[in-house]
């Protein structure tokens, strides 16, 4: 790769002359790091589904196999805190009817997700997991390269807002690339 | 396969470039980087530097050094860019566009011709918030969109 930095920065330095070192020190946050200009091999991934993310489309997975080689993790998540509030105000055997109607439903989406990552010939691991969302994305990510999440994750109905605000939450705080489809 | 990437003049957006160039190199994928100018920008830094500083009488005359340096110095980073990207033997080109910023992206990207947006977290004003731009415009474009940090 050429030197980008210096590509970038040619203008700058041209403008700001001897104080180019300088000015660049104290206006960092604007500029490439040297660091920053190289960009992070993917070779992992997280895709989080739940209920609420529809089936995948074909740029999902046109998307999904521009990283080859990568391992991607794939999560279904249930809600672990609507259970307990189930569990609390209606009881335990609904509360367990609605865990194993979720766990079902679950299912048959890895299943169909997990058929086309096949085809794709994508390295992938599939798990239904029980717990709440937003935590287990952030903290599941501190191990991955790139999330890849829908738009509708986290709740349904989006009449004020084309993406859900627990997808707005997660983008704020990984500190990794996101894909958002 | 065709990349949009959103370059706003932000580092965040010249890193988006450069995981577009990635993408792009894995996918034999066509990368279009894309700017919007918008007009207003100069207008309201014009305005409120002039009053502030008390020369209101060449508030024209500044508000059209802006608007020309702004378009000057966006079509001299993407030149730059695509000047990275071609030197990688990708497919790249770029395209610059007046009016708001919001319209325009959502125009450009919901066109049908992209499989892929790709921007950055962050706009001009650095690290301290998500872009507003970025509020406003994700949920709203068809294709997946890639934020980059």
């Amino acid at each position: 790769m050429p030197d980008i930095r210096k590509l970038i920065l040619r203008k700058f330095n041209y403008i700001a002359g001897s104080r180019y070192e300088e000015i660049l020190k104290e206006y960092r946050e604007f500029f490439l790091s040297e660091e920053e200009m190289e960009i992070p091999v993917i070779s992992s991934i997280l895709v989080a589904f739940d209920r609420f993310s529809g089936r995948p489309s074909d740029e999902f997975y046109d998307v999904i196999t521009s990283y080859p080689g990568a391992i991607i993790r794939v999560v279904y998540l249930i809600d672990g805190g609507l259970f307990e509030v189930i569990r609390e105000t209606l009881g335990e055997s609904v509360a367990r009817e609605f865990q194993q109607k979720e766990t079902s439903f679950g299912k048959d989406f890895l299943k169909e997700v997990s058929k086309r990552f096949s085809e794709l010939g994508l390295d992938f691991t599939a798990e239904i997991i029980f717990g709440d969302k937003a935590s287990f994305v952030e903290e599941a990510m501190r191990e991955y390269d790139l999330l890849v999440i829908s738009k509708h994750f986290g709740s349904e109905g989006l009449k004020t807002y084309n993406i859900t605000p627990l997808v707005f939450k997660i983008i704020q705080r990984v500190e990794k690339p996101v894909i958002v489809y | 396969m065709r990349i949009l990437v959103l370059v706003d003049g932000s580092k965040w957006s010249q890193k988006a470039a450069l995981h577009a160039f990635a993408i792009a190199r894995s996918k034999r994928a066509k990368v279009i980087l894309f700017s919007v100018l918008d007009r207003r920008e100069a207008r309201t830094i014009a305005f409120h530097a002039s009053v502030r500083s008390g020369k209101l009488e060449d508030i024209k005359q500044f508000e059209e050094t802006l608007w020309e340096e702004n378009k000057r110095s966006i079509k001299e980073l993407l030149t730059t860019l695509l000047e990275i990207g071609q030197n990688e033997g990708i497919n790249c080109a770029f395209k610059i566009v007046e009016g708001p910023a919001k319209d325009r992206i959502l125009e450009e990207a919901n066109s049908g011709k992209y499989s892929l947006v790709v921007m950055g977290a962050y706009g001009k004003s650095g690290k301290t918030r998500i872009g507003s731009l970025l509020e406003e415009v994700v949920g709203n474009i068809k294709p997946p969109v890639m934020i980059v940090r």
